[in-house]
């Protein structure tokens, strides 16, 4: 089973994540912030990262590039915000996002992404 | 003229080009339930579309032309 | 009550009393940053949790109030008493309206009217810069949903049409759904949208709409076009592609399929009332609908953009390393094994090549990545049940054509204008001038203090000089931008020229090219193509050796000659490294002294490194035989001359057996030079700044005389002093100041530094240095002219021919 590691401050996006990867039948873990998603990912690698951008003390930003900067297996990260502005976006990609995705996400998209950045069949 | 104003009643003649928008837009503000006929007219500029859209006008007659009734009915016959 | 709903009242409840405390602590330190933030965070997750309900009257308040609060927190909006109040009521709303869902699992549906007048009377406190930008928002949302408004749409169009539609497409017809929303201002431009689209190409049904609710009449303005155009062609996609080629921008193209057209209705995302939206079941029976191809085509957007991400060659390379990932395993979802092998090709090419491009044409040819044709892979019930061969990425024909066609990214660079160069120089020209009269104005500010005694205007002037210094200085550095190359432009001839020479010399030679995308100045990198030509032809000719003499050494049999180019600060470095007999200190050595190049003292004291670079001196060539060639009579000391006249360095560094690199260092740009403005019997020239070491005033006793030429120590370095009157013949000598000290300029050429013997230093300007044109052109010992602020000419001596 892939595990997703979904990372927001807030406890009903958390779970609002949780259940759509769930429902298709990945293992999800969740973090707070930045900083205890870095721990987590630091312990146990998951196979894909969903970060929410603003969350003290570390913001999905920080964590992306900490992530990126550590040895561990490197998954992909979708990060997901409310800002659809190109400069939001493009401080995502240059942290090492791999995708970007508008909040609220479609459950489809969140697991269409999901599953094509894990090279699982989507039909 | 190509677009021939009356009391109540405005006929569309041959093109209405985008100069007319103005004027067509003013004569429609002050009219409750004008009459649109637009059965000799062959072409639009959009401008004037426009402002028919906006005023939810009523065409009483379309045009022959069948390419421009279609696409004139896409956007006005609601 | 859903779980998810449970968790959203609970995380409400918390967040709610959250804010009512922050608001009252705010109330007593008015404007603290970390609680304007702490608040700002808490009301936008309880607006992100919101929106991921059907609850649109309650994310409308907090949308407004996040709004409100991010504008009080960046200073733009003051923080009021009625501020406090207003954010109050609102959340006071909130918490009502949580309560009823706790109570009944949704709110009556009552709240419109005062979520409608909470939110404005948020709005009305943010100031009015920030009102524009919330106003635009929906108008810009209502542009989004344009671009996507397919699945909808289509479900509308008449039953008669699609029929019909699908009849031609069995027969294998082209079909497209295209979407066309002309600019705004399309009518003044003379523009006519309905007449184009009545002339579509195979156009067989279309739908006019507004791209927003209509206002009052009166308010309308007729001739700012807010219209949108839907329409379904049965052409080819160039041939749609031509018809709209003034727009690309404001036109989409969708292939149609045959499955598709049968069910439109069945890739419609009718969002459903309530929660049952964000059930999960529903998703995992979808096959590749149109909305997934839509969320392909959005990653395959976004890895576009991190591939047009600019940064160090390192992480280009992670970047593209990263996106090849992706798209190799977007490849393996779709079990398109071949479009996947392409990927990794690509993928060895960036890495190897520094640039972004192989990857950027995979993902512009959409049809390098498609679901199995349906007559290659059949998947079972696919076809029926899931419409995955309707996929907007899959070609409406086998050709090589891509089926989706968003003009302005499928071709993956910005739109591009030719220009006459002429026009360009003309600009450059133009600014040069602004550049200088604008340098005019502190004069005049002078003037106006010294002068007239008016303070205040000259203080003025000098606010407003500051103002048209900086968009002169944007400006030029605009047009600099424009005149930028990549250095492609002339490596492009290597492959080439190289395939040829080594053919003729029987040797072989692999050429490796790195950084092709490296950006300089049109006329840097025009000045290059001749020096790199002939120190090509020099490597292969003397440097690399033929396959015999390299395996009895151990080498490989084949060469290997690098060209590589990065920037580095303002200036490209441009490095020619080959593997092959490198250069012998020794003989260069007996080779100088033989010409007489070197005295035997010199000779001695040379060290290797400094012996190689002999071979830039005039009159020398190495060699042994005058070869078909390089051999020609001109050596490296014309490489090294070009490279100089446009203020580049040259470098040799070499190890006898190992091979030899050549380092070039160019500015990026010659347009703007900073000079020293000197004076010498009266007259002003103008020396680059690259090469001033420092300005010193040495007193007439402190000079000496040795071996017949004036010299002085400078912090313990003997320097070499020369007047300039002497060096441009003219008559004079030097004049010193009252304390009879003498100005000395120290520059620096080549590796020394020498004194230049001058009568006073003045300021330093930056001049757009011009080439003398005419009679002049042949006075090698200026290297440019410039206009200066009070019209007159200034002269600017290149160093290297004077001394």
């Amino acid at each position: 089973m892939k595990r997703v590691l979904v990372i927001d401050d807030a406890a009903t996006v958390r779970m609002y994540h949780r259940n759509i990867l769930e429902g298709a039948g990945y293992a999800v873990e969740e973090a707070v912030n930045g900083m205890e998603a870095l721990e987590k990912a630091l312990q146990e690698p998951a196979d894909l990262y969903v970060v929410d951008v603003n969350m003290p003390p570390w913001d999905g930003y920080v964590f992306l590039q900490r992530l990126r900067e550590s040895d561990i297996p490197q998954g992909p990260a979708i990060m997901v915000s409310t800002e659809s502005d190109s400069k939001d976006e493009a401080r995502a990609y240059v942290a090492g996002a791999n995708a970007y995705l508008i909040k609220p996400v479609k459950p489809a998209q969140l697991l269409t992404t999901t599953k094509l950045l894990l090279g699982e069949s989507v039909s | 003229m190509p677009i021939e104003y009356r009391k109540n009643q405005v006929q569309f003649r041959d093109i209405a080009t985008v100069e007319e928008a103005e004027q067509l837009l003013g004569w429609l503000q002050n009219r409750k339930s004008p009459r649109i006929d637009l059965s000799q007219c062959t072409h639009m500029h959009p401008a004037n579309l426009q402002v028919l859209m906006a005023a939810k006008a009523k065409i009483t007659t379309w045009p022959a032309d069948e390419g421009l009734r279609a696409w004139l009915q896409s956007a006005l016959s609601a | 009550m859903s779980p998810l709903l449970a968790q959203f009242q609970a995380e409400a409840s918390e967040v709610l009393e959250g804010i009512a405390l922050k608001l009252m602590q705010l109330e007593k330190q008015p404007g603290d940053p970390s609680l304007m933030n702490e608040l700002f965070r808490l009301v936008h997750t309880l607006k992100g949790n919101s929106g991921l309900f059907d609850f649109p009257e309650m994310t409308k308040v907090l949308h407004a109030a996040e709004d409100l609060m991010d504008s009080v927190r960046t200073g733009a909006t003051s923080q009021s008493q009625n501020f406090t109040d207003q954010i109050l009521d609102a959340m006071d709303f909130v918490g009502e309206l949580c309560r009823e869902i706790e109570a009944h699992g949704a709110y009556a549906p009552n709240h419109t009217a005062k979520s409608a007048q909470l939110a404005q009377a948020l709005r009305a406190l943010i100031s009015t810069d920030d009102e524009a930008d919330s106003n635009a928002t929906p108008a810009n949302s209502e542009a989004d949903s344009l671009a996507n408004p397919i699945p909808a749409e289509l479900a509308h169009v008449p039953r008669a049409v699609l029929d019909a539609a699908r009849l031609q497409v069995a027969e294998g017809a082209p079909c497209f759904w295209l979407t066309y929303k002309p600019d705004e201002a399309c009518f003044f431009q003379g523009d006519d949208p309905l007449f184009r689209v009545r002339q579509t190409p195979g156009h067989l049904w279309g739908k006019i709409v507004p791209t927003a609710p209509w206002p009052d009449l009166s308010a309308l303005d007729p001739f700012h076009c807010a219209l949108a155009f839907h329409s379904i062609a049965l052409a080819p996609l160039e041939e749609l592609a031509e018809h709209f080629q003034y727009m690309p921008d404001q036109v989409e193209f969708l292939a149609l399929s045959e499955a598709w057209l049968a069910h439109p209705e069945g890739q419609s995302i009718t969002p459903q009332p309530g929660l049952e939206l964000y059930s999960t079941s529903q998703v995992q029976t979808e096959g590749l609908s149109l909305e997934n191809s839509q969320y392909l085509a959005q990653l395959f957007h976004s890895q576009r953009q991190i591939l047009n991400l600019a940064g160090d060659a390192d992480t280009q390379r992670k970047r593209f390393q990263a996106v090849a990932d992706v798209l190799s395993k977007c490849c393996q979802s779709l079990g398109d094994t071949r479009a996947q092998s392409r990927v990794v090709e690509a993928c060895d090419e960036a890495l190897s090549s520094g640039s972004a491009a192989p990857l950027l044409a995979w993902l512009n040819d959409a049809n390098a990545i498609v679901v199995p044709k349906a007559g290659e892979a059949p998947t079972p019930g696919v076809v029926e049940s899931s419409p995955s061969e309707t996929s907007p990425l899959k070609a409406q024909d086998r050709s090589e054509e891509p089926s989706i066609v968003t003009a302005t990214t499928a071709s993956g660079p910005a739109k591009s204008l030719k220009v006459d160069q002429a026009k360009i120089d003309r600009l450059m020209n133009l600014i040069g001038e602004l550049v200088v009269s604008k340098n005019a104005i502190p004069y005049l500010a002078q003037r106006a203090e010294n002068q007239f005694g008016v303070r205040e205007l000259s203080r003025e002037i000098k606010t407003q000089y500051s103002v048209i210094n900086r968009i002169a200085e944007e400006m030029q550095d605009a047009i600099m931008q424009i005149r930028m190359l990549p250095v492609s432009f002339i490596f492009q001839r290597f492959p080439r020229l190289v395939r040829d020479i080594s053919r003729k010399l029987g040797k072989e030679v692999s050429l490796v090219l790195v950084g092709e995308d490296t950006e300089a100045d049109k006329n840097i990198i025009e000045s290059l193509a001749d020096p790199l030509i002939h120190i090509i032809r020099n490597s292969l000719d003397h440097g690399l050796e033929t396959p015999e003499v390299r395996k009895a050494q151990g080498k490989a049999a084949s060469g290997t000659l690098t060209i590589s180019a990065t920037q580095e600060a303002d200036r490209v470095l441009i490095e020619i490294t080959d593997d092959g007999k490198g250069i012998n200190p020794e003989v260069i050595k007996r080779k100088a002294y033989e010409k007489g190049l070197v005295d035997e003292e010199a000779l001695a004291r040379l060290t290797d490194l400094d012996a190689i670079q002999l071979i830039f001196a005039a009159g020398f060539s190495t060699a042994e035989t005058v070869s078909d060639l390089s051999g020609r009579g001109v050596g490296m000391d014309v490489v090294r001359s070009a490279v100089e006249r446009v203020n580049g360095t040259i470098q040799l560094e070499s190890e006898v057996g190992k091979g030899t690199r050549l380092r070039i260092s160019l500015p990026l740009s010659m347009a703007v030079t900073q000079v020293m403005i000197v004076e010498s019997d009266s007259q002003i020239f103008g020396i680059p700044m690259d090469h001033v070491v420092e300005t010193v005033r040495i007193p007439r006793a402190a000079i000496r005389t040795i071996k017949h030429s004036p010299t002085t120590i400078l912090r313990g370095r003997v320097v070499p002093l020369k007047s300039l009157n002497g060096l441009l013949q003219i008559a004079a000598a030097p004049k010193a100041n009252e304390q009879d000290e003498l100005a000395v300029l120290v520059v620096r050429l080549g590796t020394g530094v020498v004194g230049l013997i001058v009568d006073d230093f003045c300021e330093t300007v930056d001049v757009i240095q011009k080439p003398l044109l005419g009679i002049l052109s042949g006075l090698n010992v200026y290297s440019g002219s410039a206009l200066m602020g009070d019209g007159s000419v200034l002269m600017v001596l290149n160093l290297k021919e004077v001394i």
